[in-house]
């Protein structure tokens, strides 16, 4: 049912991934993606890949779920191979064609971008796979949290981000209900072209953001009453960074180094 | 302590001002000339049917809207002071009617939270403030859970709870159980039972349901932003025409040995629930 959906894509689970400190995930997250556009050859690049599925095992996420995840780029991997292969030159000249030519640079570097945005889109969903929207969000917050001294309003961001987050069951569950009585009403939703469909939707969104902006105030009157805005806020769930999360960089900067070292010993694959 | 006046209105007065079609400022005044006392301790329950001014009156006890005239004090505090405003919002807390409208977190435990955190209490006092209060309200092996996929009574329990973690000395509740099935309702019922009984918080229980305010210590009947009857229950319940008058309900065992009398029965006209009722009818039979 619509009610059973879960927001983000948490996979709920406990293994040493999801007790990773959030910060230090996105932390992680982030240096790996740098890193990813480091690879020079494919030692670098197998290197890569193999921390990549170490990271799902370690993680006992389940490989369709993983999968679940590549299958939307798929066409942009696909596509950016192809004008690569066929818009690259340099190196050994394979085919000789009258407009295109396809040559051993084309091939690698389709080869390197593919995996390189395979790689990226695992990792960036292993971290939203481990870790809740909450967790992400207070993450968000305390990561950001310098910008403060430039005036920009932190945590009233955060705390945007948390409602947008809660709301969303509460507005599915409305658009369901309004559907229901516009159709009852007699409202045709599912029949007509598109530009048809597309004006089928006004009867349904224009309630759904009266009541929203009624939600909203009723929500501010509610958040007035538990004093937000108040003296100091604290938080409850303190983050602490822990061993584990020291061991993680610890990992990330080993794997770092070794992608650089490779590229070093190994040289460049794509000839000048 | 039991006759100190917690929340006290002193001649209040309130209209909104809506803007309208001639762009003359159009003001009805909800609130005309209204003064309650409300002692600490105390479980209030406020009648009236739509409109009179019940849901305006909750709003003016903790400064959410502030009277244009006359004055609101909460312990001690006015309402129309910005100083005091967290002070008042400390003393006195709120219930919503619709559950999905004020929950703020995406779980459980952090919304219970939210108003302690917002008072910069210390981390390990408000993870044990959250646990009491969800224990009080018998929620907390849902701590962990998504406030969505709760029903509405149980979410009704998580504000309520929200409001005890906060420590205030009194709950203004609007229509708590306005949306909730008759399961739900009697869990919230429940729950601010414990509160006023148990902790010795005020309630003040804005209602329009007769079964709830019978369990009130003190029922005040509000008509055109005004007060018409106040005093127990079993007082105000014996005008039985007069709550008719004003398009309310009486309970209806009440109804029932009104009823009763009217066509000659001789049945007392303090009766305000079921078995109250039962024994009273088998008395005058009895004695016939």
């Amino acid at each position: 049912m619509i009610k059973d959906i879960t927001i983000g894509q948490y996979f709920n689970g406990n293994s040493v991934l999801h007790r990773l400190d959030a910060r230090m995930k996105i932390v992680l997250t982030v240096a790996f993606i740098v890193s990813i556009f480091f690879c020079k050859n494919f030692w670098s690049l197998g290197l890569m890949v193999l921390f990549t599925i170490q990271t799902v095992i370690i993680s006992r996420v389940p490989l369709k779920m993983v999968l679940k995840s590549i299958k939307p780029i798929a066409i942009i991997v696909v596509f950016t191979s192809l004008l690569n292969i066929f818009y690259i030159s340099g190196g050994t000249t394979l085919v000789d064609g009258r407009y295109i030519d396809i040559t051993t640079n084309g091939i690698f570097t389709a080869l390197f971008m593919a995996t390189r945005i395979v790689c990226l889109v695992v990792i960036s969903s292993m971290l939203t796979y481990t870790t809740t929207p909450t967790m992400l969000t207070d993450a968000i917050e305390k990561l950001l949290s310098p910008l403060k001294i430039f005036k920009i309003p932190v945590s009233t961001l955060a705390m945007m981000m948390t409602l947008a987050l809660r709301f969303i069951p509460t507005l599915i569950d409305e658009i369901d209900r309004i559907t229901n009585a516009q159709k009852a009403r007699g409202a045709n939703l599912d029949d007509g072209n598109f530009i048809q469909r597309i004006k089928a939707l006004v009867p349904i969104i224009v309630p759904l953001f009266v009541s929203s902006l009624r939600r909203a105030i009723e929500l501010a009157d509610a958040m007035d009453c538990r004093c937000y805005g108040g003296p100091g806020r604290t938080r409850m769930k303190q983050m602490k960074l822990r061993f584990r999360d020291f061991a993680a960089l610890a990992i990330m900067v080993a794997f770092i180094a070794g992608i650089i070292v490779l590229n070093y010993y190994f040289g460049a694959v794509l000839i000048k | 302590m039991k006759d100190k006046v917690i929340i006290k209105f002193d001649n209040v007065s309130f209209a909104y001002k809506a803007i309208a079609d001639d762009d003359e400022m159009a003001a009805t005044a909800v609130v005309d000339g209204f003064s309650l006392d409300v002692p600490e301790g105390q479980f209030l329950a406020v009648l009236g049917h739509n409109g009179c001014g019940k849901s305006t009156i909750a709003k003016l006890m903790n400064g959410i809207l502030v009277p244009d005239s006359g004055k609101v004090t909460v312990d001690g505090m006015s309402t129309s002071d910005d100083e005091k405003i967290i002070d008042i919002r400390r003393t006195v807390g709120m219930v919503f009617q619709n559950p999905d409208n004020q929950i703020v977190a995406t779980i459980v435990e952090d919304d219970v939270a939210f108003g302690p955190e917002n008072l910069g209490v210390p981390p390990e006092e408000i993870r044990k403030r959250v646990d009491d209060a969800l224990e009080a309200v018998g929620m907390y092996e849902f701590r962990g859970r998504e406030p969505h996929r709760l029903s509405g009574g149980q979410k009704q329990r998580v504000a309520i709870a929200g409001v005890i973690a906060m420590n205030t000395k009194c709950v203004v509740m609007d229509e708590p159980t306005a949306m909730l099935d008759p399961h739900g309702r009697q869990e919230v019922m429940d729950a601010i039972r414990m509160l006023n009984k148990e902790r010795g918080i005020t309630v003040v229980l804005i209602t329009h349901y007769m079964d709830e305010a019978v369990k009130a210590d003190r029922v005040v009947v509000m008509d055109k932003g005004k007060i018409v009857l106040d005093g127990e229950p079993r007082m105000v319940f014996k005008n039985v025409e007069k709550l008719k008058a004003l398009g309310l309900d009486v309970p209806q065992a009440t109804e029932l040995a009104y009823r009763l009398r009217k066509s000659g029965f001789p049945i007392a006209d303090d009766i305000l629930d079921e078995e109250e009722c039962a024994s009273a009818i088998l008395r005058a039979l009895e004695v016939k």
